[in-house]
């Protein structure tokens, strides 16, 4: 699949992705090269929750992404935590690789 | 009637939303909920007590947070209370999941949440000139 090409950025949060977390997810994204990162990867092998506040930072992050020309590219959420994504239609939009190995296996 | 209540009173802080999510998670296993019905429930009060400590009290961290856990007529009960703003539900729009992420809007989803995972939600202005929502669980082993 070519969203799960080698990405330009990878970021890894951890823990709880919720509304004390969001915001500095959030800067960490912001605070990527613009225009010059085409595909960010968000590798959530490490989230064990994601609460509205962490969707809608993916939700920001994805339409920078679109505006810049890039992509965002979701990796490896946990059973619970994708469930909530397809609760809120985020699996119908975002590209999420399941199957691409990470560092941490 | 004589059940077990479990009460919580924190700051309204965001740092003390894990506290909550773990004191409800234990309400809600004593009280024979299941897996998949705990994390239900947790996630409905997460999304909540963020209401209130991001809208009732505008952000403000010197607020009082108070969650209370029983059982009621065969339901999990969590009663959140705060004493900021008065909330509107009805003002908040909500979000349509059909439409493509590049036209959601950005907020409502935490609502969105809140009425997909309990079976009944009940929003009241408490006496004490705050906010009540009250979120109640089945207690049916299947759904």
């Amino acid at each position: 699949m070519d969203d799960c090409r080698e990405p330009d950025h990878t970021l890894a949060p951890s823990g709880r992705l919720d509304a004390l977390t969001a915001p500095e997810f959030d800067r960490q994204i912001c605070t990527l090269p613009d225009g010059a990162t085409k595909v960010i990867a968000v590798d959530l092998t490490q989230v064990t929750y994601i609460a509205s506040s962490g969707l809608r930072a993916l939700l920001v992050a994805h339409r920078r992404q679109q505006q810049g020309g890039g992509r965002l590219v979701v990796r490896h959420p946990n059973p619970r935590v994708w469930a909530v994504m397809q609760l809120c239609g985020f699996d119908q939009i975002l590209d999420v690789c399941p199957d691409t190995p990470t560092t941490n296996d | 009637m004589t059940t077990a209540e479990y009460e919580l009173c924190v700051a309204s802080q965001l740092g003390k939303l894990a506290e909550i999510s773990d004191f409800v998670g234990e309400a809600a296993t004593r009280a024979g909920l299941d897996e998949g019905q705990v994390f239900e429930v947790q996630m409905a009060t997460d999304e909540a007590c963020t209401n209130s400590m991001e809208h009732a009290y505008e952000g403000r961290e010197d607020g009082e947070v108070h969650v209370c856990c029983f059982i009621e007529n065969n339901s999990f009960v969590v009663r959140i209370t705060d004493f900021g703003k008065p909330f509107e539900p009805a003002e908040v729009p909500q979000p349509d999941i059909t439409l493509p992420l590049e036209e959601r809007s950005i907020g409502g989803l935490g609502l969105f949440l809140i009425y997909r995972l309990v079976d009944d939600v009940e929003f009241a202005r408490d006496v004490g000139g705050g906010n009540q929502v009250t979120l109640r669980k089945h207690r049916s082993k299947e759904e």
